[in-house]
């Protein structure tokens, strides 16, 4: 499991302005998820730890962080990296496992809540449907190898 | 050659070199050979009584060139300045540091290498030209080019220096960006108090020339002698487009001091410059506190944001080395304001160096929030002020302030003046556009003999530094105004009738020196030459020498130099060491007692860019078993290129070698920097045994 | 024995207008091929084989081929220029290699 792998020399430009977690989108929400925390683990070695985690699978991709790294740290694509990495060596995620289910049920990977229909209502959008039952023939025929 | 009269001088060192190299004999040998006249052996030639030994030979014999055998040519030189006799007509052969000294082992090889380096200095100094140095007539004229804090200051300190001055500026007003400015730090002191004193001092100066709205159109001749074109434009009327005049000054020397220019943070969207209109930079917070009296105390809450485009590989990737004390001198004048006003400053790092740590200090102390955490972005909230959110880095959580005013630390840039006189006048800058020569030992220079810079044209810098900046560059530019220059006859002479008119001397020359005559044969500025030699190493017909060393003089070596010195099974290495780095760490080696085998013999050339492939090729050919070009690291030569070129060149040789079946690892290039002795005695070292693997070359036979 | 640029070591004498080769050859056949930047003889068949272009290169890009009446495909024939002498490098097409050096009078 080498740094090298993932993200060439990127990473150890990393010179902790921190920008990428002021900018993230999830940690306004869940404080817990800091993304300059993970590559700081990461450039440190902590790879076990971080794959085991959740943490990694919060990441929602916006790109903001890769955007404004003043460093030009591809950030977005080493979380992601790490993903493929926990993928590889079978690393059981609760989050990951929930996220799953979910999909499979509903079709989103979050339930829909009454802030999404607040939201929605206010941009003049009509709500959600939380219709599932299209959801599972998608899916069946796909297992059926259509 | 019958009326050379060569005297050779051995000294013994006080008997320390005797003890290896059996001086006696090559006394003996030396006294039959051509063109010498007398030898004679002393125990202390740097000594009164020994220089005046030397200079009674010289004298009574009428000696016209004279051979030290005796310590490095790099120690001693004040003792052997003045023998009564032209200074280029006595060559110094390394007996003691490269042969004695280090070959204290083995002192039968220590004299069959002294034998042989004899019989090379021979060759040499019968070929010596008693060169004159070149006195050139300069004007006491300078030219300070910019009337910014920086160029004001060089005007002055030239001016008190003697020379008369022509300060030419680009804008109808003198001050740049300083005049801008509402408060100096560390002391928070008004600029205009500084600036009136400067200008009343130009103005009583009478050998200070102040043109305003004017430009240079273009520079051409010699450091001492430049001829110049100002255009000055008259602030036009509407029906005639603009008036110019131009006039063209002489000027010995040009002081560069174009200044700098704000980075616009626009591109950085995130921060909502030029949007959002509580959102400013360092730059125009100085010119609101300056033109709005209320300014500083109206601001209630005030954040910073530091390194806003700088230190960004998308933007600026350097550091503008004055915007954490400019945010922090901010800061302060807003809490001196009105000590309830709440300022936050959002860093990355704080710089400070030096004294500038205590006013960081009292920045702290006097209740400035530093937080470690640079906000992604800021948005307008619903009351108009700017939120800005951000991840605490040392409380290990989110902060939120909603804030009167946001102030971007934005870095300086190289201004447009700069880029103009760059093309106008040929100047070499570096990536980020900032006039660039070799910054550690010359940072005053510009790549242009003649042309140095002062203030923030040459890097980010404050006002102090940009004012001393001003009195180094004054400082070199005094050797040009003396009414003359004396110019060392080192330089290279090209020699038209072999000169194939290949341009690659002009092309090759990191000064810039070459420039073309009449009929496009290449000729040296001797007054912009520093004399390294490239020209000599590239020129592909060896039509240009150094007057110190020739084309002639390096072949004749090779000529005598018996490549069997050591015997028939050891391998001769003809190695050519560049005088500041290699050849300093080959004495080294000797002075502290590191072994070194004796199968290397050295010649010292200026830059190890000056050695001519064709030397290279002629060495192999008559039967040197390998060469070693021995020079500074890429990034250190120098004479800025002259490694790159050296390496290149003998990667050239070395394919001729591998087409001519003859090994072409028989040539090499070593980075031997001068504080590395060790690395310089292991490289021979090694170099000798893998070529005695490699066996003799085969033409050595002939 | 007609002349071969090799192109990967031509360098056109830096874009110059006339490279050495051309300025040196007697019979006005080397010349820059301004498309390609690099140096070619113009008419092989009136080569004269004096190798003028071949000595001077200073990227050492120019080789002979030698007709198979004088050496076939493993001869070769290569000088090497010191600054008054010319070390001759000959293989024959046995692969056997010889080598001469000879002093030039061309000082000035």
């Amino acid at each position: 499991m080498d740094i090298e792998l993932i993200d060439g020399k990127g990473l150890k430009s990393c010179y902790h302005c921190g920008k990428c977690t002021s900018g993230c989108e999830v940690n306004r929400i869940d404080p817990s998820f800091q993304p300059h925390r993970l590559l700081q683990l990461m450039a440190r070695g902590a790879l076990d730890e971080l794959i085991d985690g959740d943490a990694i699978w919060k990441c929602t991709t916006c790109f903001t962080c890769t955007e404004r790294c003043p460093q030009g740290i591809a950030v977005t694509d080493i979380l992601w990296s790490l993903r493929a990495l926990a993928f590889r060596s079978c690393r059981n995620s609760g989050l990951l496992e929930a996220q799953k289910a979910a999909l499979f049920k509903t079709g989103r990977l979050y339930p829909v809540s009454v802030l999404d229909h607040k939201k929605r209502e206010k941009a003049g959008l009509p709500p959600l449907s939380e219709d599932s039952s299209l959801i599972s023939r998608i899916f069946d025929a796909a297992k059926a190898g259509g | 050659m019958s009326d050379i009269k060569i005297g050779v001088f051995l000294c013994t060192c006080e008997g320390e070199i005797e003890k290896t190299i059996a001086l006696d004999v090559l006394a003996q040998e030396a006294s039959g050979r051509a063109g010498v006249v007398s030898v004679r052996k002393d125990s202390s030639l740097c000594s009164e009584r020994g220089i005046s030994a030397i200079r009674e030979d010289i004298d009574k014999l009428g000696l016209d060139r004279v051979l030290i055998a005796a310590c490095s040519p790099a120690l001693k030189t004040r003792e052997f300045a003045d023998l009564g006799i032209n200074k280029y007509m006595v060559e110094r052969v390394n007996f003691r540091e490269q042969c004695s000294l280090c070959h204290a082992d083995n002192s039968e090889h220590a004299t069959k290498k002294a034998r042989a380096m004899l019989g090379m200095s021979l060759e040499k100094v019968r070929h010596s030209k008693a060169l004159e140095p070149v006195t050139v007539p300069a004007v006491k004229t300078a030219l300070v080019v910019g009337g910014g804090v920086a160029g004001i200051n060089a005007a002055l300190d030239l001016a008190a220096a003697g020379a008369e001055v022509f300060l030419i500026e680009k804008n109808p007003h003198l001050g740049g960006k300083v005049s801008e400015l509402h408060r100096y730090y560390p002391r928070l002191c008004p600029p205009s108090c500084g600036l009136e004193l400067m200008y009343s001092k130009l103005e009583s100066n009478p050998r200070i020339h102040v043109l305003t709205s004017s430009e240079v159109e273009s520079l051409s001749g010699s450091p001492g002698h430049f001829s110049v074109s100002i255009k000055t434009t008259s602030p036009g009327t509407i029906k005639s487009p603009e008036e110019y005049q131009v006039r063209t000054i002489i000027a010995g020397a040009v002081v560069v001091a174009t200044g700098w220019e704000p980075f616009d943070p626009r591109p950085l969207t995130e921060y909502g410059y030029g949007r959002l209109e509580k959102v400013i930079t360092n730059l125009d917070f100085e010119k609101s506190a300056r033109e709005q009296g209320q300014f500083l105390a109206q601001q209630k809450k005030t954040a910073f944001i530091q390194c806003v485009g700088s230190r960004d590989e998308r933007h600026l990737p350097y550091c503008s080395d004055v915007c954490c004390m400019v945010s922090i001198k901010q800061a302060l004048l807003l809490k001196q304001a009105n000590p309830d006003n709440e300022v936050i400053i959002y860093y990355n790092d704080i710089r400070t160096p030096g004294e500038y740590e205590s006013v960081y200090r009292q920045a702290r102390t006097s209740g400035i929030q530093f937080v470690k955490g640079i906000p992604s972005e800021l948005r307008q909230d619903e009351q108009g002020k700017i939120s800005v959110s951000v991840f605490d880095l040392m409380a290990g959580e989110r902060t939120e302030f909603a804030a009167d005013l946001v102030v971007l630390a934005t870095g300086m840039k190289a201004s447009r003046g700069t880029t103009a006189l760059k093309d106008a006048i040929g100047l070499a800058t570096n990536k980020e556009n900032f006039i660039e020569s070799h910054l550690q030992c010359h940072p005053q220079d510009s790549q242009r003999e003649g042309i140095f810079t002062a203030g923030c044209c040459r890097a980010p810098m404050d006002v102090s530094r940009s004012i001393e900046s001003a009195g180094a560059a004054t400082a070199k530019a005094l050797r040009y105004l003396q009414g003359e220059m004396a110019v060392s006859p080192d330089y290279p002479v090209v020699d038209i009738l072999k000169c194939d008119r290949c341009k690659r001397c002009v092309e090759e020359c990191p000064f810039k020196a070459y420039s073309y005559d009449d009929k496009g044969f290449p000729q040296v500025d001797i007054l912009k030459c520093r004399a390294c030699g490239i020209c000599m190493g590239g020129c592909p017909i060896g039509a240009i020498s150094l007057g110190e060393l020739s084309i002639e003089q390096l072949s004749g070596m090779l000529d005598v130099l018996d490549t069997s010195y050591l015997g028939e099974d050891e391998p001769v290495i003809l190695g050519f060491l560049c005088k500041n780095d290699a050849y300093r760490a080959a004495d080294d080696a000797g002075l502290k007692g590191i072994p070194c085998p004796a199968n290397l013999i050295s010649v010292m050339v200026p830059c190890s860019g000056a050695v001519n492939g064709m030397i290279i090729a002629e060495a192999i050919s008559k039967g040197v078993d390998g060469v070693l070009l021995a020079g500074c690291a890429d990034n250190q030569c120098h004479y800025l290129h002259g490694s790159a070129l050296a390496k290149t060149r003998l990667a050239d040789v070395s394919n001729k070698l591998k087409e001519m079946y003859l090994e072409p690892e028989r040539l090499r290039f070593a980075s031997i920097s001068r504080d590395d002795p060790e690395k310089f005695a292991a490289t021979v070292k090694e170099y000798a045994e893998e070529l005695k693997q490699l066996g003799k070359n085969p033409l050595r036979i002939q | 024995m007609p002349v071969y640029v090799v192109k990967d070591k031509c360098d056109g004498c830096k874009g110059k207008d006339e490279p050495l080769c051309e300025q040196i050859c007697i019979g006005d056949l080397m010349t820059l091929n301004s498309d390609t930047g690099k140096a070619y003889c113009r008419s092989l068949r009136d080569c004269w084989d004096c190798m003028s272009c071949t000595k001077i290169c200073p990227k050492g890009a120019i080789e002979q081929r030698i007709p198979y009446q004088l050496g076939y495909h493993g001869a070769k024939l290569i000088p090497m220029m010191g600054t008054d002498s010319i070390t001759w490098t000959c293989v024959d097409i046995d692969g056997k290699v010889e080598r001469f050096s000879f002093r030039t009078r061309n000082k000035h």
